[in-house]
């Protein structure tokens, strides 16, 4: 039996009808990631509020709870729906008279309501909650010994591990060892079966040892000693002859089993000690403590033979360093699986996470991203991933690119010189990427569309992902001059332009003339943005790579300077040579290049491209000296974004635009809706 | 799953006489200790007076503190509500005990368990609305969507094939009608099977059904998931029917359907009395459903607490299936009136045209036998097998005496129903009243009157607001809280009624009218009292059908009490009532009337009284039935048992000293009934 469906409705920041909360849950580990604010704990809570929680830790709904809506008026009845499915035979028979049957499916549906009737919490019975069952809510309340059957396991986040594996009163370890199935087992105490075999002594229950150990104690000669001096010193000279009273010095006992056991198990206490040395180290971390407490909540799911096996996990990041969340992370699938030794039982995992680190960790399928207001499960057949795309994604989506779970929005970037020179080129745009919340993702070569599609919903009619991502593309069709610069030809009659073999493209290959070329292209464009759509728009460059779009725009000086100090960087790095040398060395080649190349700029760029085509310039060294140069020019006094956007390829500032969700003045609103348009 | 009896805690000696001792109970024998040690599938067939649902109690309970399991309970059906109540009420005095009252467990009668775990989430999950199950408010639901004059149509109708409108019932789940037990006496396309149609359909879809309608859905949530029936299976490991030898062939079918008796993973443990098996109408003489008691797995309770051996052996031979080895045994009476057992147990002659008299001659008998102490706190009847009223049949007739007015004119029949069923507002309130008197706990008096009132407010108006709550009182409370004046009105008349106590007449009525519209106004969510005519609201005498006998004192002149007084002015309150009346019912002394249906009961019973026949000894059907009600009547009583046989049945003057003669062996005192006192042969 596992929770498989989710609906809130008119619940903090969620609102009723369109604006309700609909989230479908896995049966194995789900984990909720998602910004500040998102409605991970609402989510959390609902289910809190809905099936109860085993700690017994009284949960009220607060005015707060109730959703207000844009206009400001707030909701007077928050609904919650818990949808159960996969209930086994057994499962069936306890909830029988609750069950909704839909065709060969069976499901089990608590709606949980609250209904506000006064304004004032403080007034009697300000809030009406009832927990019906059926459809619509239309079957019978549940009885309060079967919402304790349906009721989770909870682990608050910042909890203070510590003291609730302490012993004490109603302590927490006590609860779950109360519910290890074996705790009653063993035989009572028998003074007669003792005395005649000292054996017995390890077979009794625990009860069993408290009440040897009573009797041991009683029997204790310094305990009698002083029970007889009392009742023969003192009592009987101050009692008046005919008083029976005796006194007797005992353990404090009594009250029914239950009772008693309850009590043993208060008193106990589970520790940490180290392995090597078997002593206790003192005080150990609120980490290793949660690990302990994680450990004790998994064992008695996995362990109990009914109930809901659930369990909901705050933030498990909570003081673990980064390898023991994976560890738990790992832990937490296997429990989930059923595949604990010990704990056959498999518990359906629900966690709310903002580390990168666990979110890169968790199988894809198992994320559900919280976006304003609304819940995307990444399960498979939800998005348009395809299988292979998990299977890709598993591998190469790791830290720092898990980021892109918690942005406002996504730059989805093919190489490192894009991942580096971006930010810069934003901000100088006064579109900060950092402000404006948006992760830029270095896909390294391939797989651009593999991560575009994580925002992708499967079902086009249904509201889509808000997060907007911009894929920033090569158009790799160089300039029909480019070949020969480049040495891959010898000419125009090279029979390499024929062979089948090359791996490049130039202008040419896609027409005889202008028309068609222009066609061809247009086409080709058309393709690398063919898996556009919903909040995804792909932004291709105009002629070839980054670095020719952005020397041929208008940055090629800039671009060929740094090209020059990249080439030179090792040098530079070992004050062999100087930056200003180099600099002023690139500048007199680039005016010697310029004045050759005349009037045809393909030519110019071409041979400014050189320089990283001959594997002499690092592209990212490259990106990272011409970013450093834009930067001051940035810092200069007269320095005017709009000029500087009309230097820039127009599909940079349009990714950035669209990226950043932001006003870029050289772009007008409209121009980047028709861009938007003509993408999706 | 596996065996029940990993599940279904061990019943030890031990056990057994702890539950004796807390419910301050006389030791159990071996087949009452067994009974409740058992953790196998069973038939019980307990005596009369045995103590059965005591037993089951006590079973209950010692199950109930050693119970373990969260998700698997016991199961407890009975076949009325009066049974059920009785249980719970027992069960709910002891903190074990309560256990039991709530999830995983599950007490209540067969219509019970089938509306909340068959039909009820069969009709959730096909969207049906929050069902509300009533005949009455159903039907009266089917008379308010059909325009008036289709409902007349429609009851002149069935008013000629001697039923009405309140008959109609659905018939299956493809909504086709019938009227119950038969089909609907027009075809489809006669007009008024089109309305009735329309009238069922429609109250289907708002979610009004009948009783008995749920058994439809029932079934086909068996039909459409067949695992259903795994599944409670699953949850109950352990199911106690009680009253099997009531049960009807639908309820069976269900009980079959979901608890066979050949699985094994169920203990399925049917208690009851096959001899007590009597039915009304169509079912007379037939066999107790189900194969009750199954010979394979039998355990007999052949010995009553409630009278002693003569009463005992008089009433064995009557037995259709013959009671343990030597006979139904009498180990009673208990000494609940301090009285021993009387042996003047007696066969009353009567001339068949005077049967008055024996009324009489029976209450001077009962006078000598008994003295004032012990009547006052016994209780005495007498029963025939009819008494619908036979106007056409006179003294004289042959058929005379053929019901019990018969033998007292006063007699009315619609006296002595179980459960009372009120039918205008007023009957309301006299529940209300019977409910709660003798200080008992007042909410199942609120509860009556507000049920009363959310009807009259469904009747005259749109009461959408109320929705379906089955807490009455709860839902009037919420639908008022925002009308102050219907709310005090509301107040004023709980107050009135089970306060103050009120007494009720025609002026007092009149006077709570204003009060009891502003209320069904304010349920309407309406402020003006509106000015209706409804027969629900008016005023009418006591009715008599809505006596509860049981919770009168035994010496209150009631309805249907017949008075005899002796010489010295002592006094004796007769009760009469049907032998079905009677039911479960202990006497100090019980009366059995002769009456006549195919023929004089006391004719065809006479082989059994003379010692002629015993037990089944091939009797028909008829026989069968007359067997049951004889059985049922002689183990009535705790100290003295009649029978009023009349003098024709005994054949001429010789005959009659020869039966005399046999009926004075078999332990019987006999007398002729001359102007109404007995007269005995010595």
């Amino acid at each position: 039996m596992y929770l498989s469906h989710l609906t809130l409705s008119n619940f903090r920041q969620f609102g009723a009808d369109d604006d309700k909360l609909e989230l479908t849950l896995s049966s194995g580990v789900t984990a909720l990631v998602g910004r500040n604010d998102s409605g991970k704990s609402a989510v959390i809570d609902a289910i809190r509020y809905a099936l109860l929680t085993r700690d017994q830790s009284n949960i009220r709904v607060q005015p707060e709870d109730f959703h207000i809506d844009a206009s400001g008026a707030q909701a007077d009845e928050i609904f919650v729906r818990c949808e159960l499915r996969d209930l086994n035979d057994d499962e069936r028979g306890a909830f029988a008279e609750y069950l909704t049957y839909d065709g060969e499916d069976v499901l089990l549906v608590v709606n949980w309501t609250a209904r506000r009737r006064s304004e004032s919490p403080l007034a009697r019975r300000w809030v009406d909650v009832s927990v019906r069952s059926g459809l619509g809510g239309a079957g019978p309340t549940f009885e309060a010994s079967v919402r304790e059957l349906l009721s989770v396991a909870y682990l608050r986040p910042l909890r203070d591990a510590a003291r609730e594996m302490s012993p004490g009163r109603g302590s927490r370890l006590s609860q779950i060892l109360a519910n290890v199935p074996e705790i009653g087992e063993g035989e009572d105490f028998d003074e007669n079966v003792l005395s005649g075999d000292p054996t017995a002594v390890s077979r009794l229950s625990l009860l069993g040892l408290a009440d040897h150990l009573r009797h041991s104690v009683k029997a204790h000669q310094g305990v009698r000693g002083a029970e007889t001096a009392i009742n023969t010193q003192y009592l009987s000279s101050l009692f008046t002859h005919g008083d029976t009273l005796h006194g007797r010095i005992d353990l404090i006992e009594g009250g029914s089993s239950r009772i008693r056991l309850r009590r043993i198990l208060e008193r106990l206490e589970l520790g940490l000690f180290e392995v090597s040395t078997s002593s206790a180290r003192g005080y150990y971390g609120l980490g290793s403590n949660n690990i302990l407490y994680m450990a004790c909540e998994l064992l008695l799911l996995g362990r109990e033979p009914e109930g809901l096996p659930l369990l909901l996990i705050e933030e498990p990041e909570a003081h673990l360093h980064p390898q023991r969340q994976l560890r738990l992370m790992d832990f937490l699938s296997r429990a989930a699986a059923g595949n604990v030794k010990e704990a056959p039982r498999a518990v359906q995992v629900i966690l709310s996470t903002h580390s990168q680190n666990l979110a890169s960790t968790i199988p894809l399928q198992n994320l559900v991203m919280l976006q304003g207001g609304r819940a995307y499960s990444l399960a498979k057949g939800e998005t348009k991933l395809s299988t292979d795309d998990y299977r890709f994604l598993q591998r190469f989506l790791d830290v720092t690119k898990a980021n892109l779970f918690f942005a406002h929005g996504v730059l989805i970037v093919e190489g490192d010189a894009e991942a580096l020179l971006l930010p810069t080129v934003a901000r100088l745009l006064g579109a900060d990427l950092t402000k404006h919340g948006v992760s830029v993702i270095n896909v390294g070569g391939t797989g651009l569309r593999r991560f575009s599609r994580i925002f992708q919903r499967s079902d086009e009619a249904s509201r889509h992902v808000s997060v907007p991502v911009a894929c920033v593309a090569d158009m790799d069709v160089m300039p029909d001059c480019a070949p020969r610069i480049l040495g891959l030809v010898t000419g125009d009659d090279d029979e390499k332009w024929e062979s089948s073999r090359r791996r490049w493209r130039a202008t040419r290959d896609f027409g005889d003339n202008e028309k068609s070329v222009e066609e061809a292209l247009a086409e080709r464009r058309d393709l690398l943005r063919a898996s556009d759509g919903q909040s995804v728009c792909t932004f291709v460059a105009d002629h070839w790579t980054l670095e020719y779009d952005l020397a041929f725009c208008g940055l090629a000086e800039e671009v060929y300077v740094a090209a020059s100090l990249a080439k030179n960087d090792t040098l530079i790095v070992q004050e062999k040579e100087t930056a200003p040398n180099v600099v002023a060395a690139a500048k007199a080649e680039y005016g010697d290049l310029a004045a050759a190349a005349g009037d045809d700029r393909a030519v110019l760029c071409s041979n400014i491209y050189k320089l990283f085509h001959s594997g002499a310039a690092s592209k990212a060294i490259a990106a990272q000296y011409l970013a450093n140069a834009l930067m001051e020019e940035g810092e200069k006094a007269d320095f005017d974004a709009a000029t500087f956007a009309g230097r820039l390829p127009r599909y940079i500032v349009m990714a950035i635009a669209h990226a950043a969700g932001a006003e870029i003045p050289a772009v007008p609103v409209d121009d980047r809706r028709r861009a938007e348009d003509t993408n999706g | 799953m596996a065996d029940p009896q990993a599940v279904i805690p061990e019943v030890t000696d031990e056990d057994v006489e702890r539950i004796c001792r807390t419910m301050g109970l006389r030791a159990f024998d071996e087949s009452r200790r067994e009974f409740v040690r058992a953790r196998t599938t069973l038939d019980v067939s307990a005596c009369p007076g045995s103590g059965k649902t005591t037993l089951i109690v006590a079973k209950l309970a010692i199950m109930a503190s050693k119970w373990s399991h969260r998700t698997k309970g016991i199961c407890v059906l009975s076949h009325t509500n009066v049974a059920r109540e009785e249980i719970q009420r027992r069960l709910r005095s002891t903190v074990v005990g309560r256990q039991l009252l709530s999830h995983p467990h599950f007490i209540d009668t067969i219509h019970g368990f089938v509306n909340r775990f068959l039909a009820l989430p069969w009709l959730n999950s096909k969207g049906f609305p929050t069902a509300t199950v009533d005949d009455d408010v159903t039907s009266e639901y089917r008379r308010r969507v059909i325009t008036s004059s289709d409902y007349r149509k429609v009851e002149n109708y069935l008013q000629r094939k001697h039923r009405g409108f309140d008959s109609i019932r659905l018939a299956d789940r493809d909504f086709r009608i019938g009227l119950g037990d038969r089909p609907f006496p027009a075809g489809p396309s006669a007009p008024t099977h089109r309305i009735a149609q329309r009238a069922v359909e429609a109250s289907s879809k708002a979610g009004y059904f009948c009783y008995d309608e749920m058994f439809i859905w029932a079934k086909a949530l068996l039909e459409d998931c067949p695992r259903v029936a795994t599944l409670l299976q699953n949850r109950f490991p352990l199911v106690i029917v009680d009253e099997m030898q009531d049960t009807s062939d639908l309820q069976v079918s269900i009980l079959e359907a979901v608890f066979p008796r050949e699985r094994s993973e169920v203990a399925l443990q049917r208690v009851g009395d096959p001899n007590q098996a009597i039915f009304e109408g169509a079912r007379v003489g037939e066999a107790v459903p189900g194969g009750f008691p199954d010979a394979s797995s039998w355990l007999e309770i052949p010995n009553s607490f409630r009278f002693g051996p003569a009463i005992a052996t008089l009433a064995s031979p009557f037995a259709v299936h013959a009671v343990g080895a030597a006979g139904l045994e009498g180990v009673g009476p208990r000494a609940v009136t301090g009285a021993s057992e009387c042996r003047a147990n007696a066969v009353l002659i009567f001339r068949d045209a005077e049967a008055q008299g024996v009324l009489d001659a029976y209450g001077q008998h009962v006078l000598a036998s008994f003295g004032d102490d012990t009547l006052a706190v016994g209780d005495v009847a007498a029963v025939g097998a009819v008494h619908q009223n036979a106007r056409d049949v006179a003294p004289g007739s042959p058929h005379f005496p053929k019901t019990v007015p018969h033998y007292w004119s006063g007699y009315t029949a619609e006296v002595g129903r179980r459960e009372p069923h009120p039918r205008t507002l007023i009957q309301y309130v006299r529940v209300a009243h019977a409910l709660v008197r003798d200080g008992r706990d007042l909410s199942p008096g609120v509860e009556k009157i507000a049920s009363g009132l959310v009807r009259l407010a469904r009747r005259i108006g749109d009461a959408e607001l109320l929705g379906k709550r089955a807490a009455r009182h709860r839902a009037v409370v919420d639908v008022l809280s925002t009308n102050t004046a219907a709310a005090s009105a509301y107040r004023r008349l709980l107050r009135a009624f089970l306060v103050d106590w009120e007494g009720l007449s025609a002026a007092s009525w009149a006077r709570r009218r204003g009060d009891i519209l502003l209320v069904a106004a304010g349920l309407c969510g309406s402020r003006t009292v509106p000015d209706t005519t409804d027969a629900f609201l008016r005023w009418d005498k006591q009715d008599p059908s809505l006596a509860v006998p049981a919770a009168a004192s035994p010496q209150d002149a009631g309805p249907n009490v017949y008075r005899v007084s002796d010489s010295a002015g002592r006094n004796v309150n007769i009760r009469l009532g049907s032998v079905h009346s009677m039911k479960g019912q202990t006497h100090l002394a019980t009366l059995l009337l002769s009456t006549y249906w195919h023929d004089h009961s006391a004719k065809r019973m006479l082989p059994w009284l003379l010692g002629e026949k015993a037990n089944l000894s091939g009797a028909g059907p008829q026989d069968r039935a007359r067997l049951h009600q004889t059985y049922v009547a002689m183990t009535r009583p705790s100290h003295l048992i009649c029978l009023a046989v009349p003098r024709s049945v005994l054949g001429d003057d010789a005959a009659l000293d020869g039966h005399v003669a046999t009926l004075k062996d078999r332990g019987w005192s006999v007398a002729d009934v001359v102007d109404g006192a007995p007269s005995w042969y010595s």
